[in-house]
């Protein structure tokens, strides 16, 4: 099968088709745009300040807002508003890697288990349903504490342990019934392996669903994230939302009435946790048309 | 149907327009169809999927939905117009006078009530001063004539099959006496063996009881099992009323000819006949007579112009130019 | 010669339910029968609901396996084949589904879900080799070319039944199980699909197993009946001898209860048949599949049908009844 122009322009085509559906749905375009405009605030905030977002010392400390340290600084001389725009990436980095992590191994599970079923769908259930009852953040503070030097993949994947058993579940229920349908048993009786089937009818079938169900997951993610930052767990030699809110209730910022140092990582992961939920509220109208009041 | 027999009919359907609101423009379901049930008469609705004998149904008994409205016509009941009452008194009417046992109905159970439970229910809903020593007596005679074991109205509905949970829905709509019941494709989801119980059953009550009966079918076999008038729907529209076996014999609309001679023969094997085309689109019906894109005889006029009801044997309608009165 | 497909002994039990509430349900209950090879033929399967008769599609088309017994494809147990056998079996055994409005991809076209199995069984040497035979095969049982490049969505429902049964016959399948093929598609417009599939039958070659409840629609297309309740047989052999001269009680009763579109034909009597007394499944399996199913129910029971299964009697040459009436 080769790649030749026209089969380029009918994959053009069906992709401008799919985005133009989403772009006409208000959720998902105002929830991509806030997640843009974040982003686009973290980077062109790290292109333009000049200051270290990290290094210790570089800035003079506990200085008030002024137009040279818009965010003024913090009582550890780093300029305040640097680490929100570093930290705004670096939260969002650890919230979609973990979501990543997270939602590959849920569809692995899901997809094995709920397709082939028997004793393996039993065995990948309990498994399931042990790592969704288990108190998670309990067993991600130990294990963030046990580990001598977290970084930004480690803390991923620690995350990731506890991330994927929500979305496998849902999603298994996905595939149980979708694997009932006509054209599944069509594609079987057409010689396709399980694999096929899986990629070419099933998973297309579903994408609004997944990727809603991939919305919640990096949400779940990056609040599991700042749970440890806040306690002092997070990533070294680095900083993300959460890590900045720990240091400014270690120096008693809210006492002090440093409202510029604890208020706003508090309003970014709003916005962050705020335009993942209108994708995933505008990906559930599409994968379920009752929503939308029809 | 001569102005004769409008006195003695119980039900009098005149010009009755059923629309359902689509964006800026109405689907028109049901578009001026005008027929009498007689007391003591089965008379059954038949047609395919679209044309709009099920809105009719629930249009009749005023358990329309938004977005359907009724857009004009009367329903006269025993010379009470059933479309002008409010909602107070069509609940007195409902279950006593008119009842209804709707499509898919074996699925509307509540289930986590035992069935004898909902039964009373609905009884009391509608009836209070029917005693629960009454209740009961009605329910086992009903069960009895169909043949119901005693377990089923003790039963859970899960634990009924589909065809005793339908059994169950037919005395929940005739306990109370109703005059004229009226029943949406009772036997589309049950055998063969089941479907022939509830029939005879509502042949029964029709001698017995002197109930009339509207039955909504798919399947022009089971209305010449049990019927005794029949009216053909399509599109909308009424094709043809009249006697069963009179349509049987000398089908006059080119629509009955077809639907009679798409079905199978047990004993026949000849070829099956079907129409081609598919039904139209009820926001844009066809000009004229809306058939006429897929009626074998069609001719000039048909696309012109929509024919009216005329009279070609005594009680016996069509709505079609080729008996026009020349 | 051996047959093309046989069902030998074949029970499927279902087991239901989660850790601490078991059920098993007995779907289908030793049942055997063959599809000759040599010509083509339509063997009808009717049942109600819970006859087991979806099942018994479900395992010849390899969907299930059987919790005991076989089903040979050209004499050889299907679940034993391995690499060109089996995609030869997969190949010649296709299906027709009861609801067209799930049979297809909605997201593929039409040429590209029958595509998928020209490319699997290696039917066309090149894309554009295939895209014509399946051109070919859709005009030449009665739709236009067009239809290919439409979503399922914007085909009728009897237009998609036929689209199923022109990719089995550009499968070039040798047997087809078509499952209630026209029970979701309007009266008048069944008779496109009824025709086509007796067409295929005498033009190509190729043997049918027609899955129904409809007795009336069987009869026009099929040579064959076997009649199931319950998950067992309870009549088996050439269509108009079984149709005219039904032995079994249960048989009888559905002959007799079929509605005739002629009302000066009407049933005669008030039918006759007690309802089952116990819930449903059962709840002793052993108990239940060691006796005639139709026992609680059958006016012309004897001590002897409640204690153990009945045999196939061979009533005349082709026609079998499972009953003790006939021992």
């Amino acid at each position: 099968m080769k790649l030749n122009s026209s089969r380029l322009k009918t994959l053009r085509n069906a992709v401008l088709s799919r985005l133009s559906f989403i772009r006409s749905n208000s959720y998902i375009s105002s929830g991509i745009g806030l997640l843009i405009g974040v982003v686009l605030f973290g980077v062109i905030g790290i292109l333009v300040i000049p200051y270290h977002p990290v290094r210790m010392g570089s800035v003079p400390r506990d200085l008030a807002p002024s137009f040279e340290h818009p965010l003024g600084t913090d009582s550890l001389g780093r300029d305040l508003l640097a680490q929100v725009c570093f930290g705004s990436l670096m939260s969002l980095q650890v919230g979609f890697l973990a979501g990543i992590i997270g939602f590959v191994a849920a569809l692995a599970v899901a997809f094995i288990g709920g397709y082939r079923g028997g004793n393996l769908d039993g065995g990948l259930t309990v498994l399931t349903e042990i790592f969704l009852t288990t108190p998670s953040l309990v067993i991600l503070i130990l294990l963030a504490s046990i580990v001598r030097k977290v970084e930004i993949l480690l803390m991923a994947l620690i995350i990731a342990i506890f991330a994927w058993a929500w979305p496998a579940k849902t999603i298994r229920a996905q595939v149980l019934s979708l694997r009932e349908r006509g054209f599944v048993y069509l594609a079987r009786l057409s010689g396709l392996s399980s694999i096929e089937i899986i990629v070419k009818h099933m998973i297309p079938n579903i994408l609004p669903f997944l990727g809603s169900y991939f919305a919640v997951v990096v949400n779940a993610a990056t609040l599991s994230a700042v749970g440890l930052e806040v306690i002092g767990l997070g990533p070294r030699h680095t900083t993300t939302l959460g890590i900045i809110f720990y240091w400014a209730m270690m120096h008693s910022a809210v006492t002090r009435g440093l409202i510029w140092w604890w208020l706003p990582p508090c309003i970014i992961l709003f916005l962050l946790f705020l335009s993942l939920f209108l994708i995933q509220r505008g990906l559930d109208e599409i994968a379920n048309p009752r929503l939308r009041g029809e | 149907m001569g102005t004769s027999n409008r006195a003695r009919a119980l039900l009098n359907v005149r010009n009755l327009r059923v629309y359902y609101r689509v964006r800026s423009s109405s689907v028109r379901a049901v578009d001026g169809v005008t027929f009498d049930v007689k007391p003591r008469e089965i008379f059954s609705i038949v047609g395919e999927s679209g044309c709009g004998k099920s809105t009719l149904a629930n249009a009749i008994i005023r358990l329309l939905e938004p977005p359907a409205y009724i857009a004009s016509g009367e329903v006269m009941l025993k010379d009470v117009n059933l479309l002008e009452l409010d909602d107070q008194r069509i609940n007195d009417f409902r279950w006593k006078e008119i009842s209804i046992l709707p499509q898919s109905a074996m699925n509307a159970l509540n289930p986590v009530m035992k069935v004898y439970d909902q039964i009373k229910d609905g009884v009391t809903a509608h009836e209070h001063r029917l005693p629960d020593n009454e209740i009961k007596k009605r329910v086992e005679f009903m069960a009895n004539k169909l043949m119901l074991p005693s377990y089923t109205f003790k039963s859970y509905p899960c634990q009924l099959s589909g065809g005793m949970r339908q059994r169950s829905l037919l005395v929940l709509a005739l306990i109370l006496d109703p005059s004229l019941v009226i029943i949406d494709e009772p036997t589309s989801a049950v055998d063969v063996v089941t479907q022939r119980k509830i029939l005879e059953f509502l042949r029964m009550r029709r001698d017995e009881a002197g109930t009339s009966i509207i039955l909504i079918t798919h399947d022009v076999a089971v209305t010449a099992e049990i019927a005794d008038t029949m009216m053909v729907m399509y599109a909308g529209k009424v094709c043809e009323i009249g006697d069963v076996v009179n349509i049987f014999e000398d089908p006059f609309h080119p629509y009955t000819k077809a639907l009679i001679e798409a079905v199978p023969v047990l004993g026949v094997k000849s070829e099956v006949k079907g129409l081609s085309g598919l039904p139209p689109d009820l926001i844009n019906p066809p000009s004229g007579c809306r058939f006429h894109p897929r009626c074998p005889d069609a001719i000039e006029v048909c696309r012109l112009e929509e024919p009216q009801l005329k009279e070609v044997k005594p009680n016996h309608v069509v709505m079609c130019h080729l008996y026009r009165r020349d | 010669m051996e047959n093309l497909l046989e069902s030998k002994n074949i029970t499927k039990i279902f087991s239901v339910g989660g850790l601490l509430s078991r059920r098993r349900i007995l779907a289908v209950d030793n049942v055997s029968f063959s599809i000759p090879a040599g010509k083509p033929t339509t063997t009808a399967l009717v049942g109600e609901s819970g006859s087991g008769k979806t099942t018994i599609g479900r395992l010849i088309l390899g969907f299930t396996k059987p919790t005991s017994g076989k089903i040979l494809w050209q004499g050889k147990d299907i679940w034993k084949l391995r690499g060109k056998e089996w995609r030869a079996y997969r190949k010649n055994v296709q299906a027709v589904f009861q609801d067209p409005y799930e049979s297809l991809d909605p997201r593929c076209k039409i040429v590209d879900t029958l595509m998928e199995p020209v490319e699997k069984f290696r039917l066309a040497d090149s894309r554009s080799e295939a895209t014509k035979i399946i051109a070919d095969t859709i005009e030449s049982i009665g739709l236009r070319s067009e239809i290919l490049e439409k979503y399922p969505h914007q085909v009728s429902g009897g237009e998609k039944q036929r689209i199923m049964l022109g990719r089995a016959l550009l499968i070039r399948a040798k047997l087809i199980v078509a499952d209630e093929p026209v029970s979701m598609i309007d009266a008048s417009l069944r008779a496109s699909v009824l025709n086509l599939m007796k067409d295929i039958k005498s033009k190509y070659d190729v043997s049918f197993i027609y899955v129904t409840h409809d007795i009336s629609t069987a009869y026009i297309l099929s040579d064959y009946i076997i009649i199931t309740y319950l998950g067992s047989i309870m009549e088996y052999g050439d269509f108009d001898r079984v149709v005219t001269n039904p032995r079994h009680p249960y048989v009888k009763l559905l002959m007799d209860s079929v509605p005739i579109p002629d009302p000066r034909r009407k049933w005669k009597e008030t039918v006759k048949l007690k309802e089952r007394e116990e819930s449903i499944p059962p709840k002793d399996l052993a108990k239940f599949g060691s006796r005639c199913k139709f026992c609680d129910r059958c006016a012309e029971v004897a001590d002897i049908c409640w204690k153990k299964p009945p045999p196939a009697i061979e009533i005349e040459e082709g026609h079998r009844a499972s009953c003790f009436l006939y021992a």
